[in-house]
């Protein structure tokens, strides 16, 4: 329904913003009066519950769930965790897939739900468990190119940081 | 790991135990400064022929892959991409340059021109559309994960450093984006040969389409595959297209309200059609643009509103960030207030060096300052969800503010306000190019692990260099010109050479304005505003943007875009979403890099 009088508000104003200012239905210029009556339609479609998509971020239309993205959001700190502890060891090659396999297996959940925690949690509760996820998700990025370039030390040090932004995403998702 | 995993082939390399981590390095810095320089030169040639520019971003990564790590054999992937992000700063610029001051070229005003004063302001437009944008990365990026599609072709171009199959597909979406170019341009070698590069379904169809809802689409495999990447969240921009030629235009046909001189009634057969097509075109700039622009601004302001909380959340992060010194990975927000006062003071010396008043000076550069920002940020998020940045419209919009204070405030008219405010539009347009491009880099750099701070330092030291090179270039293209038509007055001849079309529009715009202006367009800008607000307050935000932004761009290119869409859409459907993410936008990436390269190639053979 709410979609409905998006659609028709929508139409509705912008055929008024293509009436003549000239042309008039008594006092009220038509090009005005069919914005205001199609405004006032969103405005009521605006008061509606239900998501209407269109923030345009990586996962409007993924249907991802906020219980699939906090179960992968408070693993994700263990299993670079995992990694970290068998970094020294693993040929340089096996630790950019293993990266590469958390990014596929514990990031994703949590992109695809991106749409449903906001609409869940509201833009603050959602942004403070966000940021520094996504701080995390960069070092573990970092992590790969470096372990991809042959770089271990640097691969090593980002793995750590990315845990320390995982477990701080953590703690604020549990506030959440 | 399984023989299915996606990095079954590696390109292995030793390990480097010893040497510190290469990012920011000479190697990289140089390849990117010249990699910009060639491109600025070919792009600003390019753009003032056929009026848009090709990003630099995946020419230079690839280039990187082979020479930083290929010749080299020691280069990184976040080396590469500061190289990446030096070549796309300094090339981006010169849209924002051919954008505007071919302007006063047309309007016959070259011996007015003080070109330091120019070259100043867009430089100055340059460092500050960096710095205003800077700290809205965490929002963008972070946050809002908006899916900037040329950043994230980059960063698969980056990342195919590591092999893998992915690194195979893109290279066959590469060479499928090269071919594609080829057979859409074949008809530019012999006119014999068919013109695959669009669609006409007003012909194809028998003419059972009337022209006046603009029934092409354009072959793009940029705007194709930009669709895929983008995938099902940016669908919605195709609605607004819809809106305009499929509900606006034939209501607006059938109520009459396309002006007798462009339609006249009694009309039959060819004289129809050529009359639909006029309309087609006049509903297209004349409604469509202005309610767009309207709905891009009034969008982007709730959307700013409305996603306050989490804006206010990033800027605190960043503060807390910048307080621990050396290990903060952003430059510190503090940079926007003293950005902020710098953007008033060299834009407001333009405008004095000008010739206006100060205080009329200073009110007009405070004006195009707070424009710069709130435009550099609808660029940006415009880019983020579909890849095109509407610098042109946003243009002309600070064009007109700027004129305004300067003819309704300070009563100064005719060419000491052209040159003030085309030169202050230079600043603000090149600004908002800046912006764009500094959060497309961003978004390539979250995606391999690179040091924001590191890459916004890169961004601001190159700065400088693209505005010169491109208003050097467009002074010898001016002076070349003037020399081989010595019989035309030099506006003239240079209108004879280059169609300059975004400077010819606001050329139109000025005269318009100056001439009192358009009352119809500022009604519409007005409704396309309170539609912008009203949208986005029902969708929650990022609505009204892609809907105001689909009535400003052409049809034809919404349309591909929207076939990109549906076709990742289908795509997953089909294979579902590991699929398509490890295999369809690898090849849409390579598709849209093999596109951008030979559109490189393209405008550099017209050089030489």
């Amino acid at each position: 329904m709410k979609k409905i009088l998006m659609v028709v508000g929508c139409i509705l104003g912008v055929i008024g913003g293509a009436a003549p200012h000239t042309n008039l239905v008594g006092p009220i210029p038509l090009n005005w009066l069919l914005a205001g009556m199609g405004a006032g339609i969103l405005l009521a479609a605006s008061r509606m519950s239900g998501a209407a998509g269109g923030h345009g971020g990586e996962s409007s239309g993924a249907s991802g769930t906020a219980t699939d993205a906090g179960a992968a959001l408070q693993h994700t700190a263990s299993s670079v965790r995992s990694i970290l502890s068998r970094a020294a060891e693993l040929p340089i090659h096996d630790l950019a897939r293993e990266i590469d396999g958390v990014i596929a297996r514990d990031l994703m959940p949590v992109i695809s739900a991106q749409s449903e925690l906001i609409a869940r949690q509201g833009f603050a509760k959602y942004a403070a468990h966000t940021g520094p996820w996504a701080a995390g998700e960069r070092m573990l990025y970092r992590a790969w190119s470096a372990a991809t370039d042959g770089h271990r030390p640097e691969a090593v040090s980002s793995l750590r940081e990315a845990i320390t932004h995982f477990e701080e995403a953590a703690r604020e998702w549990a506030k959440a | 790991m399984a023989d299915s995993d996606p990095q079954k082939l590696p390109i292995e390399r030793p390990e480097i135990e010893t040497l510190p981590y290469r990012e920011e390095t000479f190697a990289g810095y140089a390849l990117g400064i010249v990699i910009g320089i060639v491109l600025t030169i070919s792009m600003t040639y390019a753009g003032l022929r056929i009026g848009f520019t090709v990003p630099a971003s995946a020419m230079a990564a690839i280039l990187g892959l082979g020479l930083l790590r290929g010749v080299m054999r020691k280069g990184s992937i976040v080396e590469n991409n500061i190289n990446q992000t030096v070549a796309a700063a300094i090339n981006i610029t010169c849209s924002g340059v051919i954008f505007t001051v071919p302007v006063l070229y047309l309007r016959g005003l070259h011996e007015e021109i003080d070109l330091v004063t120019i070259s100043l302001a867009a430089i100055a437009g340059s460092f500050l559309g960096t710095v205003f944008i800077i700290p809205l990365r965490k929002q963008m990026v972070d946050l809002e994960r908006l899916r900037f599609p040329t950043g994230y072709a980059t960063a698969m171009v980056l990342k195919a450093a590591g092999g893998g199959e992915r690194a195979i597909y893109l290279g066959v979406g590469v060479v499928g984006g090269l071919v594609w170019y080829g057979l859409t341009h074949l008809h530019r070698i012999s006119g014999n040969l068919p013109n695959l590069s669009e669609i006409d379904f007003h012909e194809s169809l028998s003419h059972a389409i009337p022209r006046y809802v603009n029934p092409v689409l354009e072959l793009s495999m940029t705007s194709i595959a930009a669709g895929f990447i983008a995938g099902r969240p940016a669908l919605v921009v195709v609605w607004g297209g819809l809106l305009a030629n499929w509900v606006v235009a034939p209501a607006a046909v059938e109520l009459g309200w396309v002006p007798s001189s462009i339609l006249p009634s009694g009309l039959h057969g060819a004289d129809l059609t050529a009359a639909h097509g006029k309309a087609g075109t006049y509903l297209f700039k004349q409604v469509s643009r202005p309610i767009g622009i309207g709905m891009l601004v009034g969008g982007a302001v709730t959307g700013l509103a409305l996603a306050w909380p989490m804006i206010r959340a990033a800027f605190q992060s960043l503060s807390r960030g910048a307080s621990k010194g050396t290990t903060a990975q952003e430059l510190s927000p503090r940079l926007l207030y003293g950005a902020a006062a710098l953007s008033v003071a060299v834009v407001s010396i333009a405008g004095v060096r000008a010739g206006l008043p100060v205080p009329i000076a200073v009110l007009a550069g405070t004006v195009a300052s707070l424009w710069m920002w709130l435009a550099g940020v609808i660029v940006a998020q415009t880019t983020g969800v579909t890849d095109w940045s509407p610098i042109s419209g946003m243009a002309l919009i600070g064009i007109a503010l700027t004129l305004l204070v300067v003819s309704q405030v300070g009563g100064i008219t005719g060419t000491p306000a052209v040159l003030a405010c085309v030169t202050m539009s230079a600043a603000v347009a090149v600004a908002m190019s800046q912006a764009a491009d500094m959060m497309q880099d961003l978004k390539t750099g979250h995606l391999v692990g690179a040091i924001p701070r590191k890459q916004q330092i890169a961004q601001l030291w190159v700065a400088w260099i693209g505005p010169i090179v491109s208003v050097l270039t467009l002074v010898v293209l001016f002076q070349s010109a003037v020399s081989g038509a010595p019989h035309m007055n030099p506006g003239e001849a240079f209108a004879a050479k280059f169609a300059a079309p975004q400077a010819n529009a606001l050329s139109g715009t000025i005269t318009t304005l100056t001439g009192g202006g358009n009352e119809e367009t500022y009604h519409r800008y007005g409704i396309g505003a309170l539609l912008g607000v009203f949208l986005t307050l029902a969708a929650g935000g990022g609505l009204g943007v892609q809907v105001g932004l689909s009535m400003y761009l052409p049809f034809a290119t919404i349309a591909a875009f929207g076939i990109g869409c549906v076709m990742s859409m289908s795509f997953e459907k089909w294979r579902g979403t590991k699929a398509l993410e490890e295999l369809g936008v690898p090849i849409a990436a390579g598709l849209l890099v093999g596109d951008s390269l030979a559109g490189v190639a393209d405008s550099m053979a017209s050089i030489l």
